[in-house]
């Protein structure tokens, strides 16, 4: 509608300008003049109309807009002109703004949003730190209850269980089922703040009458209630006993973990005799297992909590005996959550993506002012003809815009792609990743800043370019004396060095991710079945679950491919490591540093059927399990080093525990075993017992000749006939778990390999454009020169030395911010030196020689240069 | 390109005005009774002039209307709004002021030398 108006506001202004000539001519005419004559005069005074009309536009500033469409379409049709170069320009774009568009949004799922709760940056968790170990701990809770009583800036505290967030079984409406649950102290709803969806939370009354209650999980609300609010008052077995469903809590509640189905009040359950805070002074103060989350008094700071339970925690070491170990970290919930390393990781991939955005947008600045150079010519007659500089200004600006505009329509297309992709294939290591979606801050922001670069590294140089005196611009064809290419000397090198910097970290991640992966996991991992068993209340005891353990290992051996069938406590070792043995003989000192260490109940063939060899002694065998057997132990080879160094563990003897048994007895070591890494391969194997047992919760393994993949059907059916009311939750291969535990390392090293691939073909593109543009500018002296005698390779030499001499530059300026960020990587790289000469010095021999191809074209090409022609042509 | 008048900046708006305070005029009246009250002495270039017409149409204190003229063709006709004349005689008042004092100061500095 506007854009309407003004076209024929344009046309009104010819209308006006035209009838100031006749009017002029007119005058001249009536004062004598022939017309003709009068014309040609009035034209000489007019001076250009269009340039009048020109001078009248820039005067309107309302029609911006129109402008704005107009300058787009000549920019359009310019680019049209071009297709080769509009194409690259858009794919180039495309590429970075649809990766910064992916990463931006990534970083602000991650990393930027707050935690769903009310005031989330009030919310804290308060952890209990072992000061010798240097490690976290679970908290007991006589501490919590000091800490609770003492602080002023926690205006509450409320404790859950950890370890009891493990599996629950709990029958629903229909099948038996698994799930994580949370069990929770006083309060503990109240401080986190979220309302629940619907009905309510463990009142201080539930507590007190040790009702039976449970809140539901908004998804596990959904599978067996379809969101009816029937749901409440509704009776549910757990554990065995029937609890009355009395709330939901919507997804966005993700305490203790997101994968928490449903709470129950700790006072439902045995540990209310202990937790009953009548009670609790009596309790052991260290070595328990509570979490503590607290909320801030409003206003005061993380600091003021730190240095407050600090004395606290100083306080209750000069008090109590079981503390004297004990300190207090108090960690914003955020970091809890997230993860440092996990919102360091993710910055880092987005410092990699703005980095190949920078790139891009000097690589699409480069060939911008290479444009602007050859289009000086034009730019010249035009200035001639009468357009400002603002107006060529505008013009440019306008075609950046056309370029962004379109690139970033296909970015955006190309950013949903990748983060479809990431959903389906990313790290399942990243909290909240899984929430990835295009969101509006996100693509706003990245869309905004790929236009600033687009306008920073796209306008600048081209109006460099364009600074020309007009004259000499239209004198000649102006090929011989283009301006010292100076800036697009800078742009090339400063996009190869940030190639090298992105190649670098590439390098180390890759390198990292190879090492972790090529970690010996100490066993046979291949063709290894994990399915966890929860055997219900009905097993009563060791000997009902040793025959559910035979029952199982005879019915799945039958299954073709099955070749062994073994049990362990936690195969992947999710558990803190913090027990202790007792060795005979030995005086413990209570003031020194606890490993950390295990001890696992396995079945006699555990070893055999997961292929841990036998270092020394002997394995276990069914006799060790039969009644009244003498208890005995394996241990691996770091803890007989450890607790018995130059000597042979076989023999020795010890016990589970802190102190001698009370009736002086010990258990023999049989064995030693190879140490393994079950939690995952970039984790350090640990101390580690083991002792026979029968098991009622444990990992059933499952050893296959070949094809573990198409055994869990089949293992599955058969685990349903022998006992339909066992749920089976988790079937997974040790494979699978061993990869997806280094899912963010290989996430890490796709990604910036990715980039740097990227960064590495813009980079070369950039420089060989470049050299070939100069290649093309200088034709002529280059034609003068071999006529003059200079022989093919002092061309070649030529060119290829400036086209090294700028990739040297970027180089070496690369490796300097390169290793200036080192600090930063290291702690997320495994068993790799962040400044590690071997990495740098192959990036950079790499960037060498793919630069030195780039310019290799373009030498050659001036090589083959004709004297005649090129000197016709000039 | 540039104006030949060698006005003082501003200067061109005000004498525009000044012209349409007695009728509303066409764009070439306008730059023909400058030239021809000033006596010659002020003379401005299409270049000049329209930008300045449409730059105070644009601030409202111009207004224009198409008319059937004396040539028979429909030409762009301003005229002076009530902003306009405000904004005239303010201006007017402030460039005669200025004018005094520079004569003033012309004046004593004559003085000083004499």
């Amino acid at each position: 509608m506007r854009w309407f108006r003004n076209a024929s506001s344009d046309e009104r202004l010819d209308l006006e300008l035209r009838d100031h000539i006749e009017r002029q001519v007119a005058d001249y005419v009536a004062s004598g003049m022939s017309e003709p004559d009068a014309r040609r005069r009035v034209r000489i005074e007019f001076g250009g109309l269009e340039q009048a009309k020109e001078h009248v536009r820039d005067v309107r500033p309302h029609q911006w807009f129109s402008e704005l469409v107009r300058d787009s379409r000549v920019g359009f049709r310019g680019l049209r002109r071009e297709p080769l170069f509009a194409l690259s320009v858009t794919i180039i774009l495309t590429v970075a703004i649809g990766a910064s568009v992916a990463m931006f949004s990534v970083l602000h799922t991650v990393v930027l949003r707050a935690l769903p709760y009310p005031r989330a940056n009030e919310l804290a968790m308060i952890r209990t730190h072992l000061m010798l170990q240097n490690q976290p701990d679970g908290t007991s809770l006589p501490n919590w209850f000091d800490w609770r009583r003492e602080s002023k800036t926690f205006a509450g505290m409320a404790y859950y269980l950890r370890t009891a967030v493990s599996a629950v079984t709990f029958v629903g409406r229909d099948a038996p089922q698994r799930g994580v649950a949370g069990l929770v102290g006083p309060d503990f709803f109240e401080v986190v703040g979220t309302a629940p969806l619907i009905g309510r939370t463990p009142s201080s009354d539930d507590f007190d009458r040790r009702d039976r209650v449970v809140v539901l999980s908004e998804g596990l609300w959904q599978e067996q209630f379809a969101r009816s609010a029937d749901a409440l008052g509704q009776s549910m077995v757990i554990d065995g006993e029937p609890h009355t469903i009395i709330g939901v809590m919507p997804y966005t509640f993700q305490i203790p973990s997101s994968d928490t189905r449903l709470w129950r009040p700790i006072s439902a359950t045995p540990f209310w005799e202990i937790a009953n805070t009548a009670k609790v002074s009596g309790l052991q103060r260290d070595g328990d297992a509570f979490e503590v989350i607290g909320r801030l008094v409003p206003n005061r700071t993380f600091d003021d909590a730190r240095a407050e339970m600090r004395l606290i925690a100083a306080r209750l070491r000069d008090t109590y005996e079981g503390n004297k170990n004990l300190d207090v970290r108090v960690i914003p919930l955020f970091d809890y959550v997230i993860g440092e390393d996990t919102q360091r990781g993710v910055w880092l991939g987005f410092a990699a993506v703005l980095a190949l955005l920078a790139i891009a947008g000097t690589n699409v600045g480069g060939l911008l002012s290479v444009r602007a150079m050859r289009r000086r010519q034009e730019f010249a007659v035009r200035s001639a003809l009468g357009a400002g500089r603002w107006r060529m200004i505008r013009q440019l600006l306008a075609e950046s815009v056309v370029l962004w505009a379109i690139a970033s329509t296909g970015g955006v297309a190309l950013a949903y792609g990748l983060m479809r992709l990431l959903l389906l294939y990313g790290p399942r290591s990243i909290p909240r990743l899984e929430q990835l979606g295009l969101d509006a801050v996100a693509v706003t922001a990245s869309l905004f800043g790929a236009l600033l670069v687009i306008i920073v590294c796209g306008t600048i140089p081209s109006l460099v370019a364009t600074r020309t005196k007009r004259a000499a611009a239209l004198a000649t064809r102006d090929q011989s004396s283009p301006p010292r290419p100076r800036l697009q000397d800078g742009l090339v090198v400063a996009q190869i060095a940030g190639a090298l910097v992105l190649v670098v970290g590439a390098v180390l991640f890759a390198e990292s991710f190879m090492r972790a992966q090529a970690e010996d996991p100490g066993y046979a991992a291949d063709n290894l079945m994990i399915v966890r068993i929860e055997l219900p209340r009905a097993y009563r005891d060791g000997a009902s679950w040793a025959r559910f353990f035979d029952e199982t290992s005879a019915r799945l051996k039958t299954l073709p491919g099955v070749v062994g069938i073994g049990g362990t406590m936690d195969f992947f070792m999710r558990r803190n490591g913090d027990q202790s043995v007792t060795v005979e003989g030995r005086i413990v000192d209570p003031n020194a540093p606890r490993q950390r260490l295990t001890i696992e109940g396995v079945t006699p063939g555990f070893f055999d059927v997961a292929g841990i060899e036998l270092v020394e002694g002997r394995m276990f065998e069914e006799r060790d399990l039969a009644p009244g057997a003498a208890p005995v132990f394996i241990v691996n080879e770091l803890m007989a080093r450890q607790l018995w160094p130059g000597e042979s563990a076989v023999g020795k003897r010890m016990v589970n525990g802190r102190e001698p048994r009370k009736d002086g007895r010990w258990d023999s070591v049989v064995g030693v075993v190879r140490n393994v890494r079950r939690e995952g391969l970039d984790l350090q194997p640990f101390l580690t017992a083991y002792n026979p047992l029968n098991l009622r919760s444990y990992d059933l393994v499952i050893r296959a000749s070949t094809g573990v993949n198409e055994l869990i059907p089949s293992v599955r059916r058969e685990l349903r006939a022998i006992d339909a009311t066992v749920p089976l939750a988790q079937i997974t291969t040790v494979r699978s778990r061993l990869s997806e535990r280094l899912s963010g390392r290989r996430f890490q090293s796709q990604a910036l390999g990715l980039f740097a691939a990227i960064a590495l073909v813009l980079a070369a593109a950039g420089l060989y454009a470049l050299l070939a543009y100069q290649v093309t500018m200088r034709t002529r002296e280059i034609g003068i020169r071999s006529a003059l005698g200079a022989d093919r390779r002092s061309i070649v030499t030529m060119v290829l030395r400036h086209g090294v001499r700028l990739a040297v530059a970027g180089v070496l300026a690369g490796i300097v911010v390169a290793a200036a960020a080192a600090r930063l990587l290291q702690g997320l790289l495994y068993n790799t030196q962040a400044i590690d000469v071997s990495s740098y010095a192959g990036a950079a021999i790499g960037m060498l020689l793919i630069a030195g191809t780039a310019a290799c074209v373009p030498a050659f090409r001036a090589a083959r240069v004709s004297p005649l022609t090129a000197l016709r042509e000039g | 390109m540039s104006t030949k008048s060698d006005l003082p900046q501003g200067t061109l708006d005000l004498l525009i005005l000044k012209v349409l305070v007695v009728a509303p005029l066409h764009g070439y009246a306008v730059g023909q009774r400058l030239q021809q009250i000033s006596r010659d002495v002020v003379q401005v270039t299409q270049g000049t002039l329209y930008p300045a017409l449409h730059r105070l149409e644009h601030r409202q204190l111009l207004t224009a209307e198409w008319k059937m003229s004396d040539t028979g063709r429909e030409a762009k006709f301003y005229r002076l709004t009530r902003k306009g004349r405000l904004y005239m005689e303010a201006e007017t008042r402030n460039w005669l002021r200025l004018t005094d004092a520079i004569a003033l100061i012309f004046k004593s500095a004559e003085g000083s030398t004499s």
